[in-house]
């Protein structure tokens, strides 16, 4: 579970002064759902999810991601934390085997069970036709496998994806998408970040719309919709954050 | 857990599969100092050949006594060979193809016997190096032969012989150290030593923080249960690695042109190679604070840099703090710093002149405890600041 109590994050920039990139943020997210985070580029769900994930202190409140706060138990929080997006790279030097070695031993995984978990993720994504050859030489698909190999070694209880298929084709777009649906089948709690409607559409059991760093909105997709009175989510999420257009007319 | 050795393994690995950081790690300090002092040695026996070249005479009368200075030319390995006129002597040195020309003119015989003073004409460029040499032999002989000639002046008047150079300074060379290299020696390894220190681990330094920002790598990184303050030592322990093996290679090349004995190398090596055991200890022991404080830097300025050109505009700026104290020590013996004990608190500075020192088979006990110390605390302050850039939120936020 995740859970979140009026989580507040402020830069502070020498020329533009104060930048409020997520403000007064309370939710949670259970086990076995997927919730979404919607909301257009720059509207502060990066942030959230990096002050899940213990890379940002928050300026104000609080987090627990599987019941352990993000502020007093930081290496434990993630410990029980997978992370994956798409503009995540690999080490071009390392084959995926050895990235995943390294990740594995980062983790506290050793021996005969971090090689049997490699060996299990290589075959469930496929990996092994390309495991000891250099990441450099690997296609964009390719990658993104080891990069889900990666972000499951650990077996975490909690799952953050950021826009992960962001910039993939249909085909591996469609298959990150089975392997999250995979993953809230065997009960983890999974925040999944993105602005494209039809994923939300289609994985996420409840959605929080972020405009401007504010949480304008969540619910379900349908509780959305009726909320706005739009047909469409994508409607409903340009009513929420107060898009005027001819279109929604 | 120890996620420093784990973090210091991946870089590592990492390090020796990347052709520019081989290059600059391994092959560029021993090709670097193997090709220098291929090309001194090259040079050095280039101007020993120089002394035993040709010189020309312009044709005239000889009598015994310009028979004899030529025959001492030629006893000194210089081939004599003649030519017409001054004038085709000059025009020889135009084209490059005469060196040096004499012209005796007629009478010095006679003129040394009254005893009147003779003058050699001598004909050269004075840009040519090579004619510069030839011309020092030249003025060498007559300065020998002169002395003769007073000599047997001085003995006809009844006049001690002795009393030719009634003030002269006796050399009483005192042996102070165990050993020591050539000058030559002396005055250019400490140099590419040091250098070799900070360049070894150069090109790594851009790509170990910042190229990982660049490549968004960095994220999953500290997304890690691994504790930045570990994975900053691991990263730091591959710099300094990278660093120690740079300047190993330094020396290694060092030993092993001395070792292969090729000919070439007899006059860069005349005086013995003058690094003993106990000198050796000595480098070492003062290049591992030395190293760290490079790997601090370069961790530093790869942690501030948001991406990899950033990193090497800074690093490129950051080599000209090194560079330049590390090249003064080249000329430090020159001046009175070398003897001042302030220099061992100079960071950079004080490594080069211990081993200048140690070259010299010095070893100033009070001055390597204060450049050990120095190093320490120099390169402790540094290790703590880049590990503090690192731990930065901004550390990521600055892409």
């Amino acid at each position: 579970m995740v859970r979140t109590e009026d989580l507040r994050k402020v830069f502070v920039d020498g020329k533009r002064g104060e930048i409020v990139a997520v403000s007064h943020a309370t939710f949670e997210a259970k086990e076995g759902q997927i919730l979404g985070l919607l909301g257009k580029n720059g509207a502060g769900k990066s942030t959230l999810l990096r002050m899940l994930s213990t890379v940002l202190t928050p300026t104000s409140g609080r987090a627990w991601v599987n019941g352990i706060d993000t502020q007093t138990d930081s290496g434990k929080v993630r410990q029980n934390l997978g992370f994956m997006s798409a503009s995540t790279a690999l080490y071009g030097r390392m084959s995926p085997r050895e990235i995943l070695r390294y990740f594995g031993e980062l983790y506290g995984l050793k021996g005969s069970q971090l090689t049997n978990r490699m060996n299990e993720l290589i075959e469930k994504l496929e990996i092994g036709p390309y495991a000891d050859g250099l990441c450099d030489k690997l296609s964009t698909g390719q990658k993104q496998r080891v990069n889900i190999a990666r972000t499951l070694l650990h077996d975490p209880q909690v799952l953050f994806f950021d826009e992960p298929t962001s910039g993939l084709d249909v085909v591996m777009s469609q298959d990150v998408m089975s392997f999250v649906e995979d993953e809230k089948a065997r009960g983890k709690t999974i925040i999944y970040c993105t602005h494209i409607m039809s994923e939300i559409d289609r994985l996420c059991d409840r959605v929080i719309c972020i405009h401007d760093g504010e949480m304008m909105g969540q619910g379900t997709v349908e509780e959305l919709k009726a909320q706005t009175g739009k047909e469409t989510l994508e409607q409903a999420f340009l009513s929420i954050v107060g898009y005027k257009s001819e279109v929604l007319v | 857990m120890n996620w420093t050795l784990i973090v210091f393994k991946k870089e590592w690995r990492e390090m020796l599969r990347d052709k520019r950081v081989k290059k600059a790690m391994i092959f560029g300090p021993v090709f670097s100092v193997a090709l220098m002092l291929m090309l001194f040695g090259v040079i050095f026996s280039s101007v020993a050949k120089a002394t035993k070249s040709s010189v020309y005479v312009v044709k005239g009368p000889r009598d015994a006594t310009v028979t004899a200075f030529l025959g001492a030319l030629e006893k000194a390995e210089m081939k004599v060979i003649e030519v017409d006129s001054v004038d085709a002597a000059k025009k020889g040195i135009a084209k490059g193809d005469i060196r040096l020309a004499l012209d005796f003119g007629e009478g010095m015989e006679n003129k040394l016997a009254k005893p009147e003073p003779f003058v050699l004409n001598a004909y050269f460029d004075p840009q040519e190096q090579k004619s510069q040499i030839a011309l020092a032999v030249i003025e060498k002989a007559t300065d020998a032969s002169s002395v003769t000639i007073l000599k047997a002046i001085l003995k006809e008047k009844g006049v001690d012989e002795a009393f030719l150079k009634p003030l002269s300074v006796k050399r009483n060379e005192v042996k102070v150290g165990e050993s020591h290299s050539s000058q030559f020696l002396v005055q250019l390894l400490p140099y590419f030593i040091v250098i070799w220190a900070f360049f070894g681990a150069l090109s790594s330094a851009s790509d170990i923080v910042s190229g990982e920002k660049e490549r968004q790598t960095l994220e999953t990184l500290l997304i890690s249960p691994a504790p930045r303050n570990q994975i900053a030592i691991g990263k730091l322990l591959a710099l300094i690695a990278a660093s120690l093996t740079a300047t190993t290679m330094a020396v290694l090349s060092i030993f092993v042109m001395y070792y292969l004995k090729l000919p070439f190398l007899q006059k860069v090596f005349e005086d013995g190679l003058g690094l003993t055991f106990s000198g050796l200890l000595v480098i070492i022991i003062t290049l591992v604070p030395t190293c760290a404080l490079f790997g601090s830097i370069l961790l530093a300025i790869s942690s501030f840099a948001k991406n990899t050109r950033e990193a090497q505009t800074y690093l490129s700026q950051a080599s000209m703090f090194v560079t330049l104290p590390a090249a003064f020590s080249q000329i430090i013996g020159f001046t009175d710093f070398a003897q001042s004990l302030a220099v061992y608190a100079i960071p950079i500075l004080n490594t080069a002149n211990v081993i200048r020192n140690a070259l010299m088979g010095r070893y100033d006990v009070i001055g390597i405890a204060i450049t050990i110390s120095t190093g320490v605390l120099i390169a402790s302050v540094a290790v703590w600041y880049s590990v503090k850039l690192f731990n930065r939120e901004s550390i990521l936020s600055r892409i």
